[in-house]
């Protein structure tokens, strides 16, 4: 089984989506910022193929709770059980994988792709679930829960431990259906018990599910009784799985998922379309890497795994062709590709998902053009705490390296995968003009210094001399009294030394340019904690500072950014 | 069917069955289904073909996940109209108006099927549905359908069966099947005539002996047939000597009654001259029904009055005799009927529906000379047809002759009118059906095959009108 394409109306955060996946990768992360609706694609999905006829909707899986407007979910899938081709199941519905709807518009297959079909569960004001097999040449036609039943979809979300006992919608029940024999013998034992056992020994433990209850708050409206229930066809029991004694519903969560993931795969022979809200849940990183190689190579040929996460470990993983961008705006969600047509701009963004998984977790993006702007930006972030009484993070802005030179090619595809991004970077060379204009002419705003300075050439040319001075104690704690003296001499600039310290006399405003080259030139603050050293000490001098100075309109424009509301939607 | 008939089908990807009419080809279909594993599809070509392989499924207890039946046309139009992109599958042609786009319309979807079973998708649906499929009537398959069945051949095994001395069905004029040439393997099966063993062994005997005789005309031979010599089986009647009315008291004790003829225009005298017994058989295309609901589409008022009379007068008899003055006045557009004599309340009738819907004044007048004795139908047929286009024209809102194109058009509207005790037939029209007495008007030679068609219609008795004991059959 395996999802090419997804259309979602009205349902929960979304108005509207339509999503493709690709066919040439069967494992795909999803990403984005919270509330970019990830978490509800996979709830649509498993929507639709649910397997049974008890799936409870309310008014609010209704977008903005209007239950005017019906819930309507098309998934178009492959790789289905053979018997659904046959002519009275559902092999006049056959559709191409990216198929459109519509009466008139062709969405048969074609002899080069995979054969789909498209599931429709519809929802309107009864709250009546209606799943249907449809396409633009024929009537709907209804598909059974028994039907829908022989799909493998699994969903490994936080109620994993229903897949360790045996219930009647645990994944267990996939293995006792195909070998039969498990469930002949527990239904004829459960008889067998229910008609022999006397079950009154087991109410023992009412009294304590009581105290249970009242410690923790669990308010139980009745005295709790134990029962066996037989029930036609299928059973539900309080039957768990045990290692040794302990019962595996009491391991950890990671091994408990891991557990649930291993039996929804292994149920379908590899063939499973698994769901994984939150991968990262309980996971150690060495876990998590293992586990994504591991579903790369399982599902090679069959099967399909969706699955979200809000973990850098997980992005940096993953391949370019298995991740996509969701976005969420106004009720539209979208699911862009980090892959592109062009190679090198694909080469360029799988380095970037290497080196700056981080930055493709947030909605919104401050490029920057180095560390030293990364970490100039993680103190404006303590300032505006301060002065706002919130972090960047609450606005959805994030930072991204954009490594110096590449800086623009990673700004492009960012702001090409939908996210909102502007540039932090220096005024240093002439050559990147052009591109600047390009940026800013693409509703990306850049931001950066007067000419030709780069940040640390800004600070020295702009910062009263106090802050000047602690500034510089902030390289020579670094790099050492000798190392910034020797520099100080090349470049003729006056101090004093005494001992570890360098005091600086007051210079002219050529001297401090020299000084700020200097500083530029021997990679004074060319790591980030420098760089939020250096931006801390910008901003404890920040009153001081002359309003139409550089730095302060730039920052203050800078900040505009990052609290505007319309895009960040609070 | 044996043991080793089966293993000897089963053994080959196709296989090609020859069994005469009535020697228990419905059976051995029933038999295949019963005995290979999974689900036959069944094909044959009209509707009553469906009927009957049905019942016998049904008497057999066959349960319906053995086999799915269907006309082959239904078939197809079904998978093209699935996968009309594929099958390239024109929706702008309406099967309800011209016949050459009706045509045309109905064969799209034989060229259509071949397409579509030309791509490996569609064969795995194929695949997934059946295990075999079984073509009933294989001689009435044109060129066009054997095209698919060798393409739905390359997914799953194909038997056919059929009898090449009955192939004369044809649609449009195109070339039927060659046999002798079908490129399937032949299977040898035992063979009775079944049909015959409760009303006239003897007669089912007899007509194996025709069937030897005539089987070389399938090669192109001539043949002479001396019906002389098998008096009780068939009674043989010289042209000038052939008096109905002196049959009458013997062919009243029969269920049912064949007349067959070569031409259309022979079949509808037969009935006018012996008004109110024989019906005309019509043709699926009924042009007679097109041309005047096409008038009743046009016309109003004493113009359409007068056309419905003249509509009436190709179905009943005494039409012009009894209403004429009726007719008279309509034709100079009066209503003034005060001094005719005849049918006063027919007058009445007249003046009376003026503000009628049109459709409902021609049906008030229809209803009248249905249920006036004097007149004697001799094409029920057509007038019925008639009352149900208009019917069915209100109801739908649509003109007369779009609801007669449907009604004659649409397998889910069409109507049977078989069973007339005494019809009036051709051999292409009375196909698969039984009557107890069949008589033959060989006045007009019928060809060899079509002479075997009629022959094999009958069940008890049969009667040929010919000045000679001897005929000459030619292929």
């Amino acid at each position: 089984m395996r999802i090419t394409s997804l259309k979602i109306q009205n349902f929960r955060g979304i108005r509207e989506s339509e999503i493709t996946f690709p066919l040439d990768s069967r494992l795909i992360c999803l990403i984005g910022a919270g509330d970019s609706t990830k978490s509800t694609l996979l709830k649509a999905i498993e929507w639709v193929f649910w397997p049974s006829w008890n799936l409870v909707a309310s008014d609010s899986d209704f977008y903005c709770n209007n239950v005017e407007n019906a819930i309507v979910i098309q998934a178009t899938f492959s790789e289905f059980p053979e018997g659904f081709y046959a002519e009275d199941k559902y092999g006049l519905y056959l559709r191409g994988p990216y198929a459109e709807f519509g009466e008139g518009i062709d969405d048969e297959p074609k002899d080069d792709l995979p054969c789909c079909l498209t599931i429709q569960l519809t929802i309107n004001a009864s709250l009546e679930p209606k799943w249907e097999i449809v396409c633009n040449r024929l009537e709907p036609r209804i598909i059974s829960q028994n039907d829908r039943r022989q799909l493998f979809v699994g969903t490994i979300g936080n109620n994993v431990e229903k897949d360790l006992t045996w219930g009647k919608y645990s994944v267990l029940q996939k293995y006792a259906d195909s070998k039969g024999i498990l469930h002949e013998a527990y239904t004829t034992s459960l008889r067998e018990m229910a008609q022999k056992a006397d079950l009154s020994k087991l109410d023992d433990v009412s009294s304590t599910l009581s105290d249970v209850g009242k410690k923790y708050g669990i308010d139980f409206s009745t005295e709790v009784k134990s029962r066996l229930l037989i029930q036609g066809g299928s059973f539900s029991s309080t039957v768990g799985l045990f290692d040794g004694d302990v019962p595996l519903s009491q391991f950890g969560m990671g091994s408990q998922r891991l557990l649930s993931m291993g039996l929804n795969i292994g149920a379908a022979a590899g063939n499973a379309l698994l769901l994984i809200d939150e991968i990262e849940n309980g996971l150690e990183p060495y876990r998590l890497r293992n586990l994504i190689n591991e579903f790369r190579s399982d599902h090679s040929a069959a099967g399909q795994i969706l699955m979200t996460t809000h973990s850098p470990i997980v992005v940096a993983e993953c391949l370019i062709s298995e991740l996509m961008v969701v976005h969420s705006v106004g009720g539209t969600t979208t699911a862009l590709f980090l892959r592109g047509e062009d190679p090198e701009a694909n080469d360029t963004m799988q380095g970037e998902v290497r080196r700056n998984a981080e930055a493709f977790l947030s909605k919104r993006l401050i490029v920057c053009e180095g560390k030293t702007e990364i970490g100039f930006i993680r103190a404006f972030d303590k300032h505006i705490a301060k002065t706002r009484g919130y972090r960047m993070a609450y606005k959805g802005v994030g930072t991204a390296d954009g490594g110096g030179s590449s800086t623009f090619k990673c700004a492009n595809v960012l702001h090409n995968c939908g996210y909102d991004i502007c540039i932090l970077m220096d005024s240093d060379k002439d050559s990147e003009d052009a591109d600047k204009q390009r940026m800013q002419a693409a509703g990306v705003p850049v931001f950066d210094w007067d000419k030709p300075n780069a940040l640390e050439e800004q600070c020295f040319s702009e910062l009263p001399m106090s802050a000047i001075q602690d500034v510089l104690q902030l390289a020579v704690d670094k790099k050492g009294a000798d190392s910034i003296a020797a520099h100080l001499d090349r470049s003729s600039i006056p101090y004093q030394r005494n001992g570890d310290r360098i005091a600086l006399s007051d210079l002219s405003p050529e001297q401090l340019t020299m000084l700020g080259k200097t500083a530029k030139n021997n990679n004074w603050y060319k790591l980030i904690g420098l760089g939020e050293q250096l931006g801390s000490v910008v901003f404890q001098y920040w009153d001081e500072l002359d309003a139409e100075s550089k730095i302060k309109t730039v920052v203050t424009s800078l900040s505009n950014w990052v609290i505007q509301n319309d895009k960040a939607g609070i | 069917m044996t043991k080793q008939e089966f293993d000897e089908i089963s053994a080959h990807p196709t296989a090609v069955i020859t069994a005469p009419a009535g020697h228990g080809k419905t059976e051995m279909i029933v038999d295949m289904v019963e005995h290979f594993d999974g689900r036959q599809l069944l094909l044959t070509h009209t509707h009553a073909g469906v009927d009957s392989l049905q019942k016998r499924l049904n008497t057999r207890k066959i349960p319906k996940s053995k086999y799915a039946v269907s006309t082959i046309a239904a078939f197809c139009t079904r998978w093209c109209m699935s996968y009309r992109n594929t099958a390239a599958i024109d929706t702008s042609l309406s099967p309800y108006k011209t016949k050459s786009e009706t045509d045309q319309y109905y064969a799209q979807f034989y060229t259509g099927t071949k397409q579509l079973f030309q791509h490996d998708w569609l064969g795995r649906v194929l695949q997934s549905s059946y295990s075999g499929i079984i073509v009933d009537e294989y001689q009435d398959c044109l060129q066009a359908h054997h095209e698919i069945f060798q393409e739905m051949g390359r997914y799953l095994p194909i038997r056919v069966l059929g009898d090449p001395l009955q192939g004369i069905f044809s649609f449009s004029r195109q070339p039927l099947v060659n046999w002798d040439d079908l490129g399937y393997y032949k299977v040898e099966v035992e063979t009775f005539p079944w049909r015959w063993i409760n009303t006239n062994p003897a007669l089912g005997q007899y007509l194996g002996d025709v069937r030897r005789a005539l089987w070389p005309t399938l090669s192109g031979a001539q043949c002479t047939l001396n019906v002389g010599s098998c008096s009780g089986l068939v009674g043989l009647i010289h042209p000038q000597r052939f008096n109905l009315y002196s049959m009458l008291s013997e062919l009243k004790d029969y269920q049912s009654v064949l007349y067959i003829t070569k031409w259309e225009p022979q079949q509808r005298d037969f009935c006018l001259k012996h008004p109110g017994i024989f019906q005309v058989d019509e043709k699926q295309e009924c042009e007679d029904l097109y041309k005047y609901a096409e008038s009743f589409s046009n016309l109003g008022g004493s113009e359409l009055y007068l056309s419905v009379l003249n509509f009436e007068s190709h179905c009943k008899t005494n039409i012009n005799a009894e209403l004429g003055s009726y007719k008279e006045r309509l034709g100079k557009n009066s209503f003034d009927f005060g001094r005719i004599k005849k049918h006063k309340e027919f007058g009445e009738l007249l003046v009376g529906i003026q503000d009628c819907d049109k459709y409902e004044a021609a049906l008030q007048i229809l209803d009248w000379i249905e249920k006036t004795p004097v007149f004697k139908f001799h094409r029920r047929e057509l007038h019925n047809e008639m009352i149900r286009s208009l019917k069915y024209a209100k109801e739908h809102d649509i003109s007369v002759l779009e609801a007669a194109q449907h009604i004659r058009k649409d397998p889910a509207l069409q109507k049977r009118y078989h069973n007339f005790k005494f019809l009036s037939s051709r051999t292409l029209l009375s196909k698969g059906l039984e009557f107890d007495c069949v008589i033959i008007d060989m006045t007009d030679p019928l060809s060899a095959k079509e002479f075997y068609v009629a022959m094999t219609r009958a069940m008890r008795k049969i009667y040929i009108i010919s000045p000679s004991s001897t005929l000459e059959l030619s292929p």
